[in-house]
C-alpha cells in the first residue's frame, strides 16, 4: 500500500483510537466501513467541529512491532545459535568430547536458550509499557517496564522531525518518529514502532501545529 | 489555542480535486527505492506516486500553513516587496499566490554532482593512512598495500556514491525535506521558519565548481541540522529564498536575492539572526537603517575586595594547581628548573617526599603552606578573570565587561535568557554572598565559544545577597526569587526515612571496610563516615524545595552548595517524569524540566523524590502552561 496516500486524509478521528484504525488495514475496512474498501476512515467520523476538544487518550505502539522485534530476535538467535553451535564442535574436536566439554556444551545451551526465550518473551512485555498520546498540549510518551518514564513535548518546542524506517520496519508498514527540541539533556525523542501512516501524520500535525516563527 | 488538524480543514475547505494533489506533494518515505530501482529495469510491485510539480499544489499548501497556525500570529500581514524588476511590489505571503508558490517550493533535488569530489575531500582524513600506504608499499616494490589501499578508496567511493544517490532535497509546503537511504531510509522535515542560519562555506575548490557547502541549523543542539554538500549557486538561492520567504515577518524578501559571488569571502556565515536582516537579504539590495547605539546603563560594578573574598572563599586554586602541575609535568619543568647536580649544593633538594612524612610537623607546614598557595591561586584567577567587572543595560541587551589582562565583553539579549541560577557556596555564603549564573539559548554563530561560556557560567561572579533582587529585577523584569515569599514544596515525606536507610547502609558498610584495615582505631573514621551520612541524609530531605510560581518553575537543591535555579513557562522545551524500582516502592517520582543550553549553570532542574501523586499532576500543569505560554520573542 503507498504510504500515505488514502488514509491520510482523515486525521482527527478523536472518537476512535488512532492505532486500531489505521495500523491494520484489514480490521479497519472490516470493522468500520462496509462499503467502498478504499476508505478506511469509519463511518463516526462526523464532519469535523472547528474546535476537536482535547483528546486525552493514550495509543499503543502498533502490534506489528512486536512481530519485527521477534524476527530481529529469530536473526540474533540464529547467528548465536549458530555461532555457539560451531564453537561447540570445534571445541570438542580441539579439547577431545571429554566430561567438561559435555557440561560447558550444557551450560552454554542452557544460557543460549534462556537468553533467546528472554529475547522472544520481551517484545510484548515492552510492547505494554509503551503508550503515547497527542493532544492540543502536546505529545506524550510514557515508556519503562522497570525504570518508568513520561517525556512531554510541548507544542511549538519542535524544531524538526524525522522519520526512519529500516528494511523490517518498512517491510511490516512501521517506522521511527524522531522529534527534537531545543532542549539539553532531552534535545530528541524518539517514538519507534509506530505505523507509519500514524507517524506520518503525527510529524505533520507537530510540525504544522506551531506558528511561524522560531523557539529560541 | 485551540487545535485545528489541518487535513481535516483542508478536506473541508478546499474542493475535493485538490487534496490528492496536496497529499501527493509530500513525499513518501519509500519515494526513492521507486525511482533509484528504474534504471535497472525493476518495477516495485507497488509504485508510490512521485511528487506533482510543486505548483500546481503550492497554493493549497500556502492555505493549509495558514489554517494551521491562522491564530497563533497576528504579525502576518500584507507585506511591502522588492519585486524581480525591481518595482516595489505587495504581497501578502499568506493569501496563497502562485508567484509565492512557486518561489518557495521546489521538486526534490540531487546535490550537485560535484558533490563526489567534495565529499570524498571531506573523508580524506580517513583515506589518508591508506592511501599513505599504498604509496609506501608501491615504493618498496610490495603491491599488498597498494590493493588495500585500493580497496579501502573503492569503499570510500562506494559510499560517497550510494549518499550522492540516495540523498535529496526538497521545500514543500515551508518545510525543507530531506530523504536519505536507500536500505535504512530517514526523511528529515525542517519547517523553514526554524531554520536560524544558513552558513555557506566556499574554498578555491569549490569556486572552480561555482558550488558552496550549505549548513542549515536550528535552534535544537549544536550540530547543524542539515549539511548540504555541496550545492550549486542557484540551489542555494532557491533555498535561501525559500527561507526568508517563510520568515514573514514583516521582512523585505529580496526577490532576486544575492547571487553568490565568486569574488566572496571564503568563508560566508549568513545568520539569520533578529538583526541582521540585510545580510540575508543579499548585499546592496536592502540598506541598512541608520542604527543608533544605545546608552549603557550601568547596573554592577564589583570591586576587587569581592573578588578577593570569591577567591578566598572559592576552590578555584585547585584548578590553578591543575594548570599549574599540567604544564610542569608537560614540559619536565623541574627537571629543567633544577637540575640533579645542583642537589650537592641545595641539601633541601636531597629531600624525598617519603623523608617529609615522617616528620609531622613538615607535613603540618606543608599542608598550611599548601593551603595558602591554593587561596592566593583563587585570588589571582578571580581577579584575572574578572579584575574591573561592569554589568550594565544597553537597549535590551545585557552587557558584561571584565577581564585583568584580556577583557572580554558580551551582550547578552534579554529575550535569550533561558534560565537562572543562584549559587551559593557555604564560606561565600557565611559572607552574604552569592553568584548569578545565567544561560541562554543557542550561539550567535560567533567562534569565541570558550569566552561565551565563560561569561554565561559566571554571569556575576560574587555580588552581596542583599543585591540579588535588585539584578534580578534587571535580567528579567518583574522577577523576584525571595524565598520566603515562594510557597515550596518539598520532598515527599517519607524521604527522609529513606534516605536515612540509605545512610545506615552507607555506614555499616564503610564502618566494616575501616575496621577490616585499621581494626579498632577504624572505628573512627568509619563513625566520622557515618555519622556525616546520617547528617547529610537528614539535611538533604529537607533542603530539596520545588515550586511553581506565576512565571515558571523554581528549584532549589544542595546543603553546602546552595543553589536556587529557575526557568520560565515559555522557556520549557521537554518535561520528564521518572520513575525508578526504588521510587515507586516509596511512591515517589523525580520530575526534570529541561531547557535551552542547560549546561553551564551546572544545575539542571532535575527534582527527586516528589510525591508520585504530587509529580503527575505538577507535570501536567507544567504541560499546560507550556503549551500555553507559546514562545514571543522578536
Amino acid at each position: 500500500m503507498p504510504p500515505g496516500d488514502a488514509i491520510s486524509n482523515d486525521w482527527p478521528e478523536s472518537a476512535k483510537p488512532l492505532d486500531s484504525s489505521v495500523s491494520d488495514p484489514d480490521r479497519s475496512v472490516d470493522q468500520s466501513f462496509d462499503g467502498d474498501p478504499n476508505r478506511l476512515v469509519s463511518t463516526e467520523l462526523d464532519p469535523l467541529p472547528t474546535t476537536v476538544a482535547p483528546e486525552r487518550e493514550y495509543h499503543p505502539l502498533d502490534p506489528r512491532d512486536i512481530q519485527v522485534s521477534r524476527v530481529v530476535a529469530l536473526i540474533i538467535s540464529l547467528v548465536l545459535g549458530v555461532g555457539s553451535l560451531i564453537g561447540i564442535v570445534i571445541g570438542g574436536f580441539a579439547a577431545g568430547f571429554s566430561l567438561i566439554w559435555m557440561w560447558t556444551a550444557a551450560g552454554g545451551v542452557l544460557l543460549l536458550s534462556m537468553l533467546i526465550s528472554f529475547l522472544f518473551s520481551w517484545p510484548p512485555i515492552h510492547h505494554r509499557h509503551v503508550r503515547w498520546r497527542m493532544d492540543d498540549i502536546g505529545l506524550e510518551i510514557q515508556r519503562g517496564v522497570f525504570w518508568k518514564q513520561t517525556i512531554s513535548v510541548p507544542l511549538a518546542r519542535l524544531q524538526h522531525a524525522d522519520l526512519t524506517q529500516g528494511p523490517l520496519q518498512r517491510q511490516w508498514g512501521l517506522a521511527k518518529l524522531t522529534v527534537y527540541t531545543a532542549g539539553t539533556q532531552h534535545a530528541s525523542v524518539e517514538l519507534d514502532g509506530l505505523a507509519y501512516e500514524t507517524a506520518v501524520r503525527l510529524r505533520d500535525r507537530l510540525l504544522r501545529q506551531q506558528g511561524v516563527g522560531d523557539v529560541v | 489555542m485551540s487545535f485545528e488538524p489541518h487535513d481535516a480543514r483542508d478536506a473541508d475547505d478546499v474542493p475535493s480535486h485538490v487534496t490528492p494533489e496536496d497529499k501527493r506533494s509530500r513525499p513518501p518515505l519509500g519515494d526513492h527505492e521507486a525511482e533509484l530501482s528504474e534504471p535497472h529495469g525493476f518495477q516495485p510491485h507497488e509504485s508510490p506516486p512521485l511528487p506533482s510539480p510543486p505548483f500546481e499544489s503550492s497554493p493549497f499548501e500556502s492555505s493549509s500553513l495558514e489554517s494551521s497556525s491562522l491564530e497563533s500570529d497576528d504579525s502576518r500581514r500584507p507585506t511591502t516587496v522588492l519585486g524581480p524588476d525591481g518595482h516595489w511590489i505587495a504581497r501578502n505571503m499568506d493569501i496563497p499566490s502562485h508567484d509565492a508558490g512557486r518561489a518557495m517550493d521546489f521538486e526534490p533535488q540531487f546535490l550537485h554532482f560535484s558533490s563526489i569530489i567534495f565529499d570524498l575531500a571531506s573523508h580524506s582524513r580517513e583515506l589518508l593512512m591508506p592511501v599513505a600506504f599504498g604509496f609506501l608499499g608501491a615504493a618498496s616494490g610490495s603491491w599488498f598495500w597498494g590493493i588495500i589501499a585500493m580497496i579501502a578508496f573503492g569503499f570510500a567511493m562506494l559510499r560517497t556514491l550510494f549518499r550522492y544517490l540516495t540523498l535529496r532535497y526538497q521545500v514543500v509546503n515551508g518545510e525543507l525535506i530531506l530523504n536519505e537511504g536507500l536500505i535504512f531510509k530517514n526523511q528529515r522535515t525542517v519547517p523553514l521558519s526554524k531554520i536560524q542560519n544558513i552558513d555557506l562555506t566556499q574554498n578555491v575548490l569549490h569556486r572552480i565548481f561555482r558550488v558552496a557547502e550549505v549548513r542549515l541549523e536550528t535552534a535544537s543542539g549544536t550540530e547543524a541540522e542539515a549539511v548540504l554538500r555541496v550545492l550549486t549557486e542557484r540551489q542555494i538561492d532557491s533555498l535561501r529564498q525559500a527561507v526568508y520567504g517563510s520568515r514573514n515577518h514583516g521582512r523585505k524578501v529580496a526577490a532576486d536575492s544575492a547571487e553568490l559571488a565568486p569574488g566572496d569571502q571564503p568563508k560566508l556565515a549568513t545568520p539569520v539572526g533578529i538583526r541582521q536582516d540585510h545580510d540575508l537579504d543579499g548585499a546592496g539590495q536592502s540598506s541598512t537603517p541608520a542604527f543608533v547605539e544605545p546608552k549603557v546603563v550601568p547596573l554592577l560594578q564589583i570591586p576587587w575586595t569581592w573578588l578577593v573574598l570569591a577567591g578566598l572563599a572559592g576552590n578555584r586554586g585547585w584548578l590553578m594547581v591543575g594548570v599549574a602541575l599540567g604544564t610542569f609535568y608537560q614540559f619536565d619543568l623541574y627537571e629543567k628548573l633544577f637540575p640533579k647536580e645542583w642537589e650537592q649544593w641545595i641539601p633541601i633538594m636531597r629531600l624525598r617526599w617519603t623523608d617529609l612524612l615522617d616528620n609531622w610537623a613538615a607535613v603540618l607546614l606543608f599542608v598550611l603552606v599548601a593551603f595558602g598557595l591554593l587561596k592566593v591561586l583563587g585570588i589571582i584567577w578571580y581577579l584575572y578573570r574578572f579584575f574591573g567587572y561592569q554589568l550594565g543595560r544597553q537597549g535590551n541587551d545585557l552587557r558584561v565587561s571584565a577581564g585583568l589582562v584580556s577583557r572580554y565583553s558580551m551582550s547578552v539579549p534579554q529575550q535569550r535568557i533561558q534560565f537562572i541560577s543562584i549559587h551559593r557556596p557555604l564560606i561565600l555564603g557565611w559572607f552574604r554572598f552569592v553568584s548569578i549564573r545565567i544561560e541562554t539559548a543557542g550561539g550567535t554563530g560567533g567562534g569565541e565559544e570558550t569566552q561565551e561560556n565563560l561569561a554565561r557560567t559566571w554571569f556575576i561572579p560574587v555580588l552581596p545577597a542583599a543585591e540579588v533582587p535588585r539584578l534580578l529585577n534587571e535580567i528579567r523584569p518583574g522577577l523576584s526569587l525571595s524565598e520566603e515569599q515562594i510557597h515550596w514544596q518539598g520532598a515527599a515525606a517519607n524521604t527522609r526515612q529513606r534516605l536515612l536507610r540509605m545512610a545506615v547502609v552507607v555506614s555499616i558498610a564503610a564502618i566494616a571496610i575501616s575496621v577490616y584495615f585499621w581494626h579498632v582505631w577504624g572505628l573512627l573514621p568509619g563513625g566520622l563516615i557515618a555519622a556525616h551520612q546520617v547528617w547529610f541524609a537528614w539535611r538533604k530531605s529537607q533542603s530539596l524545595r520545588y515550586a511553581r510560581t506565576d512565571f515558571g518553575v523554581v528549584f532549589r537543591s544542595g546543603i553546602w552548595y546552595r543553589k536556587l535555579s529557575c526557568t520560565f513557562f515559555d522557556r520549557i522545551q521537554i518535561l520528564r517524569l521518572s520513575q525508578s524500582p526504588f521510587d515507586r516502592r516509596w511512591q515517589t517520582s523525580t520530575l526534570v524540566v529541561d531547557t535551552a543550553g542547560a549546561g553551564p549553570s551546572d544545575h539542571a532542574i532535575e527534582v527527586p523524590f516528589l510525591d508520585a501523586q504530587f509529580a503527575r499532576a505538577e507535570f501536567e500543569n507544567l504541560e499546560r502552561a507550556a503549551a500555553q505560554h507559546r514562545p514571543s520573542w522578536r
